[in-house]
């Protein structure tokens, strides 16, 4: 074990935890107590310090919880992820196909992982393998459900769209109490196949949950989709595409509702190493008390990436004088031939429109709330499914609510 | 109906009205005509109860209704619209949901039943054929994209709706075309039940022509200076305000 990194608690606790690991898992420890947590000294975590948040390793919970998730009701085949083991209904939808990797290893695997990978590698007992035939339509949205109430949980997930086919997944997490909660999800979106994916992560105010979503894409792939942050302790959601073939696109809108002392950070990179491939993407920042909201978002276009065309706009409302919100959208061209544009705002809510608003009728809180669903009423409106578009907006409603009779400065 | 009393008000601590003082019985239409920089917004805001301006002194009262008691919202429950000079553009905020919502959040604190989606409906397109707006507006994010003109038909579209037992009308004349005036008078006037009381604040004559004053007032430096019938109106018209910022 390399000696330049001084471990806190947590740290020497997760090494403890994987005294007996063999093989894979135990160099993906060693990758693991080389690095140690992640930490603000790290460009990609300046303003996410999870070593800091993270002092020691929660206690693990007595008992296994599983809340239903935000997407139960429409319909979706749902995978639950809480727990040692991976569990699901025995009739899997036409062109889906559902299998478990025990031996460990995880999705990661190579040398240069960052910590969170290797623990992933390291600690996943299993890996949830999910193929998506070529050429098909999955009607029924695949939901991966995920709760924590304590403890630690590394969980490793390989999803593969097959050619031109199409799948639609659901992604929830509910914390409750303290935890350390990482998933990490690899795929793969094969020839002109499109991938929508949805998700809202709720954490609690004691936890710590990481969400690292890596996709790459075929020629003529898409993914789309949205994601609703409500945040943690710490709680981080990165989004890494990479096309890897002619004309893929992505378009995806994310939104941060933080009260509280909450933090979420929304981390992505699009790297476009293919011709012709276009991006958008869309981040809102709404953050209240003394919560803090992090977006980073990176294009990056290689030389092969001509005739990119790239969008990211990135808006935060800051409702308190203590809530902050640090967006850092960049950009790192090295093709000709592109189109590519970032921008940034921020601001307070506008004072003649709540005064308006309260002239014609409504208290001021429901005039704040609507103000503030219509500024993240753009990301909601991305969503063409309008029964998932229905779920992000009754939790945003509901979230809302919660902030208000809580009553703390906004 | 109301009653302003004394009133003072200072905006960023600066004295903007000094001691006005004005009654409007109930069904009548008064007007409020002044220069520019008299006090005339900054009485329809203080009457609507905007925050960032200061009342240090006086009364403002709709029947026993002590207005400077209330949240701007519970005064609009109470029954007292403004018309803005210049209407909000809200993007996101779809018009017919915030008119509904405005419209319930009036009743319910008045304790009555809300409106259904369904009646809502056949209410709003009714009254917005009477201001001249289109299916097609209601069905935009609210006032986004709108003229200036477009703007104040939404602004009588929502007194059309809500009935309110007293209008302030701030400038709603300008900008607005012979055809929108003769809308504006077509509202009012359909309002004019005897019992409802208007304030009518222009700068000009001509609205007042679409919209027959009981009395007109003239406003200078933070005061009523001078009152009088209809015809003051066309008097000060041909003479202008000079004499009265003078006086002041």
């Amino acid at each position: 074990m390399s000696s330049a990194v001084k471990h806190n608690d947590a740290e020497q606790a997760i090494v403890a935890a994987g005294a007996g690991f063999h093989g894979v898992r135990a160099e993906a420890l060693m990758r693991f107590a080389e690095q140690g947590l992640p930490h603000r000294r790290m460009e990609a975590w300046k303003w996410s310090d999870l070593r800091a948040a993270l002092r020691s390793l929660p206690a693990p919970a007595g008992i296994e919880i599983t809340p239903p998730s935000v997407f139960a009701g429409i319909g979706a085949f749902e995978i639950d992820l809480s727990g040692d083991e991976a569990s699901w209904r025995e009739t899997v939808p036409a062109g889906v196909s559902i299998s478990i990797d025990k031996q460990g290893g995880g999705v990661g695997g190579s040398g240069d992982d960052g910590p969170l990978e290797a623990l992933a590698t390291a600690f996943s007992t299993e890996t949830v393998i999910i193929n998506i035939e070529d050429g098909a339509e999955v009607a029924a949205p695949i939901a991966l459900v995920r709760a924590a109430a304590g403890g630690m949980a590394h969980r490793s997930l390989r999803l593969k769209v097959g050619a031109a086919a199409q799948l639609t997944v659901l992604e929830s997490f509910n914390g409750q109490g303290a935890y350390f909660d990482n998933l990490l999800t690899e795929v793969e979106v094969g020839k002109g196949a499109t991938l929508r994916r949805y998700a809202i992560l709720e954490g609690s105010n004691e936890g710590v949950d990481t969400t690292l979503f890596r996709a790459r894409l075929a020629a003529n792939a898409r993914i789309e989709g949205a994601a609703l942050l409500l945040g943690g302790h710490l709680s981080r959601f990165e989004h890494a595409l990479a096309f890897r073939g002619d004309e893929a696109s992505a378009l995806f809108a994310s939104a941060s509702l933080l009260g509280e002392q909450r933090h979420a950070d929304a981390t992505s990179l699009i790297d476009h190493a293919a011709a012709n491939c276009r991006t958008e993407q869309l981040h809102k920042s709404v953050v209240r008390d003394r919560a803090r909201a992090v977006f980073q978002g990176k294009f990056l276009v290689g030389r092969e990436g001509q005739k990119t065309d790239a969008n990211m706009q990135a808006n935060a409302l800051l409702l308190s004088d203590q809530a902050e919100a640090n967006h850092k959208p960049e950009l790192e061209i090295y093709a000709d031939d592109v189109l590519c544009a970032h921008g940034s705002t921020a601001g307070a809510l506008d004072d003649d429109a709540l005064f308006y608003m309260r002239q014609r009728g409504l208290d001021e809180n429901e005039a704040r709330a609507l103000l503030i669903e219509a500024f993240l009423g753009e990301v909601v409106d991305e969503i063409q499914d309008e029964r998932i578009q229905e779920i992000f907006r009754s939790t945003i409603d509901a979230r809302l609510r919660a902030l208000s009779r809580a009553g703390l400065n906004s | 109906m109301l009653r302003i009393e004394n009133l003072h008000a200072t905006v960023e601590e600066t004295e903007i009205l000094k001691g006005l003082s004005l009654v409007v019985p109930a069904g009548e239409v008064h007007a409020i005509m002044g220069p520019n920089g008299s006090g005339k917004s900054t009485l329809s805001h203080t009457i609507a109860g905007r925050d960032d301006y200061e009342v240090t002194a006086g009364g403002v009262f709709l029947g026993d209704s002590d207005l400077l008691e209330m949240d701007p919202n519970e005064r609009a429950a109470e029954g007292v619209f403004l018309s803005f000079q210049h209407p909000m553009e809200i993007p996101g905020v779809a018009t017919m949901n915030f008119i509904r919502t405005a419209l319930n959040a009036q009743r319910r604190t008045r304790d009555e039943e809300e409106v259904s989606a369904a009646e809502f409906l056949k209410l709003i397109r009714a009254k917005a054929k009477l201001v001249g707006l289109t299916d097609e507006k209601l069905k935009r994010p609210f006032n986004v994209g709108f003229s200036g003109g477009e703007k104040k038909r939404m602004e009588m579209l929502q007194m059309a709706i809500f009935e309110p037992k007293f209008c302030i009308m701030d400038e709603t004349d300008s900008g607005l075309d012979i055809d929108a005036l003769k809308m504006v008078g077509d509202v009012v006037n359909a309002l004019r039940d005897g019992t409802r009381g208007f304030l009518v604040i222009t700068h000009y004559q001509r609205l007042l022509d679409y919209i027959k004053p009981d009395r007109v007032h003239v406003l200078a430096d933070g005061r009523i200076v001078k009152s009088g019938g209809p015809e003051l109106a066309a008097e000060l018209e041909n003479s202008g305000y000079d004499q009265f910022i003078e006086a002041a």
